[in-house]
């Protein structure tokens, strides 16, 4: 996968681009905004980490410029944490994610992994089928082997999203922000017990597991 | 200390030794134009008489020549020249002195003792017993003889002289020195009360922050300004105690997160030949700096709630089913931990507000709940709406919050187990209470509850400031 980094912070730089590369991906960095906008418009690239905060032009600044040029390559972008209009203007802007910093590498290999493979204008499934898997997403309803699983609407949105990132590291903040909405990280363990309470009702009465947990990183459904 | 010095430069006493001075300066102007006035009254008043005399005196004269003269003006009993005793019963008699002398200025009849002048003059009669001066004027007969007429200076002009000149000395010697006598025990009576207050004001500076300023309780301007003050101290007492409140928040709940990651890291360099219990010390480290990252991102939003430029955003909230679908995550939670949660909520209210913090606020509250209740505690949500205001209660039925640390469980790091050996960070509270304001929601904790129970009071959303 082509990543383009565009941070002005040279040590912040280096940390992701050691850590991606362990992933087997090809990271350019550029550390000025212009430099990155010629290259993206140049080259081929999967996405795109871009930095809100940058000297000359701004994060937000630089999405608008990339989607006015026609240049839709994903983009994550970077924001401070915790910051609440940081998030709508860069989506607004047209970026497809951001990532609050300070950010676990897992966090940022799951976001970029989702972005990149979202494709736009992709046709919204109706039901999904993952081994013996079905669910009906027009009438909300599950079943495994042909037995119909007593979803709670939540759970049922929580397996609606990991069906949809099938292969994909789902992140905690991911679940979070997308299936909860919660633009905040709360205390207690209410990622976790809706988990185990999903997998309760999705695996355990069933031979295979199709949700795993990913150590340091979230949960997956289906083979990565 | 109310010395001389400082009170010489007191605004009382300048203003009082001011206004003082002006009376003064306008007293004597008065003074000094209307007495010389009346006083040249008086003497236009003598000396219309005395023209009026002499106005006569020619015709008399050609009449009846000098024997008509003196016969005219009285020069009686063949006495022609007055002699000292008839000047006093002249003096009783009319005030008048007449003489007259021949061409050669000597005395012919009258008083030997007045000199013809064009102008009326005063003249001091060289004559022991009489202590007044004479207003004369003479008139001059075609032979070359002079008519000359004398009036007393009255006693109202001497009257008036000394009252002049007695007021004068009286508002510079008596008044000036009486000024500034009020001036200085006005202006100390002022410095006394002042003095109070800048005592508090030198005490509080040098750090005791609970010193008030005494009242007399009179109600007075001094009071009201102890008062104020007071008051100020209040808020600033309060605000420090936040601070300090904060960087021992800080200090304590940011040092030992960091310590441990600290430690673990050494751990790490320790057991780098083994996998296991690297990985061990990788999950702890990153569970204490997620509870670091936690807190600044409270306190960043905190920041950003407390600018007030989130109210701009706000939108019409059915807050109904945002309880419902909160309640709906948290409940599990409860069950887990041996809980539970009642749901009472009515259904479609809504407010005005920022759906993403309302959501952060009901969910730090259930989260107060369920961390703080007793084992298998109740916790509640409710929400309704009565006398026109959305109320919504979220609570537990124990332990509940002592009622010392009642007051204060909305500061900043605040925590009512002060060993802060629970778990929290002490900011949940003030980023709830941060969350209503911003909402101009009431937040309140409730008493005489048997648990630790919340009660907000939102506007409702009426839709009537909605800018078509």
């Amino acid at each position: 996968m082509n990543v383009m980094l565009i941070e002005d912070d040279a040590e912040t730089a280096a940390f992701i681009q050691r850590s991606l590369t362990e992933h087997s991906w090809n990271i350019t960095w550029c550390a000025n905004p212009r430099d990155g906008i010629l290259k993206l418009g140049g080259g081929h690239y999967d996405c795109v980490i871009l930095d809100r905060m940058l000297p000359e032009m701004d994060g937000i600044a630089v999405v608008r410029l990339l989607r006015g040029a026609g240049i839709d390559t994903p983009v994550l972008m970077l924001t401070a944490r915790g910051g609440l209009d940081d998030r709508v203007e860069g989506l607004e802007a047209g970026a497809d994610d951001y990532l609050g910093k300070p950010f676990a590498i897992a966090e940022l290999v799951a976001r970029l992994r989702a972005v990149a493979r979202r494709r736009p204008m992709v046709v919204e499934e109706t039901s999904y089928t993952l081994a013996d898997l079905r669910v009906d997403r027009v009438g909300r309803k599950a079943s495994r082997n042909g037995t119909t699983l007593d979803l709670s609407p939540l759970e049922f949105k929580l397996l609606d999203f990991l069906l949809a990132h099938t292969g994909e590291v789902v992140t905690r903040t991911m679940l979070l922000e997308k299936v909860w909405g919660y633009s905040f990280d709360p205390k207690t363990s209410l990622v976790q017990t809706h988990m185990s309470r999903l997998r309760a009702k999705v695996d355990k009465p069933f031979k295979t597991e199709l949700i795993r947990t990913v150590r340091g990183s979230g949960y997956s459904i289906g083979n990565p | 200390m109310a010395t001389l010095s400082t009170i010489s430069r007191s605004t009382v006493f300048q203003r009082v030794i001011a206004s003082c001075a002006i009376f003064v300066t306008l007293s004597l102007a008065v003074i000094w134009t209307v007495g010389p006035l009346r006083i040249a009254q008086i003497e236009a008043t003598e000396q219309q008489i005395i023209d009026d005399i002499l106005e006569s005196v020619p015709f008399i004269r050609n009449d009846g020549g000098e024997a008509g003269l003196i016969a005219a003006y009285r020069w009686d009993d063949n006495r022609d020249v007055w002699t000292d005793e008839d000047i006093f019963v002249i003096l009783e008699d009319e005030d008048t002195l007449l003489a007259y002398r021949d061409a050669d200025e000597n005395i012919t009849a009258g008083f030997d003792g007045l000199w013809a002048s064009d102008e009326p003059t005063e003249t001091e009669l060289d004559h022991p017993e009489i202590d007044r001066p004479v207003i004369a004027k003479g008139i001059w007969l075609e032979d070359g003889s002079s008519v000359i007429a004398g009036r007393f200076v009255p006693e109202r002009v001497f009257n008036i002289q000394s009252f002049v000149g007695i007021s004068s000395i009286a508002l510079i010697v008596i008044v000036m020195p009486l000024a500034l006598l009020t001036g200085f025990f006005l202006s100390r009576g002022v410095f006394q009360r002042l003095e109070t207050l800048w005592e508090t004001a030198e005490t509080v500076s040098k750090g005791s922050l609970d010193a008030r300023a005494p009242l007399t309780g009179s109600g007075d301007e001094f009071d009201r300004l102890g008062a104020g003050i007071n008051q100020m101290l209040d808020k600033v007492e309060a605000l420090t105690r936040n601070v300090e409140a904060v960087s021992v928040g800080v200090a304590h709940d940011l040092k030992t997160p960091l310590a441990n990651i600290g430690g673990r890291l050494e751990l790490i360099r320790r057991d780098i030949d083994n996998p296991i219990a690297v990985a061990e010390h990788v999950d702890i480290a990153e569970a204490r700096l997620q509870s670091l990252l936690r807190i600044f991102d409270a306190l960043l939003r905190m920041g950003e709630i407390e600018t007030g430029k989130r109210r701009a955003a706000f939108q019409a909230v059915n807050l109904s089913a945002l309880c419902d679908d909160i309640a709906e995550s948290f409940a599990p939670l409860f069950e887990e931990a041996d809980k539970s949660l009642k749901v009472a909520v009515a259904p479609n209210l809504t407010v005005q507000g920022d759906s993403d913090l309302l959501t952060q606020l009901i969910a730090n509250l259930l989260e107060n709940a369920l961390e703080h209740s007793r084992d298998a505690a109740q916790a509640h949500i409710a929400l309704h709406g009565t006398d026109g205001m959305i109320c919504l209660e979220i609570g537990d039925d124990g332990p509940g919050i002592a009622p010392g640390a009642a007051e204060r469980i909305f500061e900043r790091f605040f925590r009512a187990d002060a060993s802060r050996s629970t778990a929290g960070n002490g900011l949940g509270l003030s980023l709830v209470k941060a969350i209503a304001d911003l909402h101009q929601a009431d937040i309140a904790l409730l008493e005489g509850r048997t648990g630790a129970v919340f009660a907000l009071r939102f506007q409702p959303d009426s839709g009537s400031y909605k800018i078509v």
